[in-house]
């Protein structure tokens, strides 16, 4: 059983958005979204948000419009996407500060500025327990087609 | 003469993540009681105290001030996220 399902040009898309905001100096995330109910994810969200080399932050309005607009459409975020300069992984900061803290969420960090190859071999995907622990977990439950 | 108490209760919506859950309430309670009951509905674990409850207007409601100074009203629905999301 897979973590979450998407079609493969969701990936495309993401690849391309990341690398177009982040023009290969600046980290990026988008959000990937899909019916409240459920491990589907149909759409990506990019966010208003500020960003280096180093990290992003999310503007604060633009969250809580997120939320009440995906409240409206009765979809949800499933996974956080973001891209580090350097080799993927999850950071102090990625751990605290995720758009959703709550169990089941995903978090996938693409290493290079997204800038290599569109797969996601070296990316690094983490789950959140019921313990409000992250959890590495295996690429491969992804389920791409 | 005797004296009565009464007890108001009252009701929110709070919505997380697309979903929402209606709670109790009493107007003189603190918000940070609403804010952990909030997050219990909710099953988040970590990061509770970077967590608040804000407006649809996007105020941030003040975790130490009654429910009726922060402002709500009966049926109001409040957002429950994390006051900074950010990465690195």
């Amino acid at each position: 059983m897979s973590l979450l399902r998407a079609d493969t040009n969701l990936l495309d898309e993401t690849f391309e958005l990341l690398r177009r905001c982040g023009e290969h100096r600046r980290e990026c995330v988008v959000y990937w979204t899909g019916p409240a109910d459920g491990d589907l994810a149909d759409g990506v969200q990019h966010p208003d948000h500020q960003a280096n080399a180093l990290g992003y932050e999310v503007d604060t309005r633009w969250i809580t419009r997120f939320f009440l607009e995906l409240r409206q459409e009765r979809r949800s975020a499933k996974m956080q996407i973001h891209t580090h300069p350097g080799p993927a992984g999850h950071s102090e900061t990625d751990d605290r500060f995720s758009l959703v803290p709550a169990a089941g969420f995903l978090s996938l960090v693409i290493p290079n500025f997204a800038y290599g190859p569109v797969t996601l071999n070296d990316a690094f995907l983490a789950e959140m327990s019921r313990d409000g622990d992250w959890t590495q977990r295996s690429i491969a439950e992804l389920e791409l087609a | 003469m005797e004296t009565i108490t009464t007890t108001t209760h009252e009701t929110v919506v709070v919505t997380f993540n697309g979903q929402d859950r209606t709670l109790h309430y009493q107007p003189r309670e603190q918000v940070q009681a609403l804010l952990n009951r909030a997050l219990d509905a909710f099953g988040v674990r970590d990061s509770r105290h970077v967590m608040s409850l804000f407006t649809t207007a996007g105020a941030e409601l003040p975790d130490n001030v009654s429910i009726e100074q922060a402002g709500v009203k009966p049926g109001e629905v409040l957002v429950l996220r994390q006051s900074t999301v950010k990465g690195g």
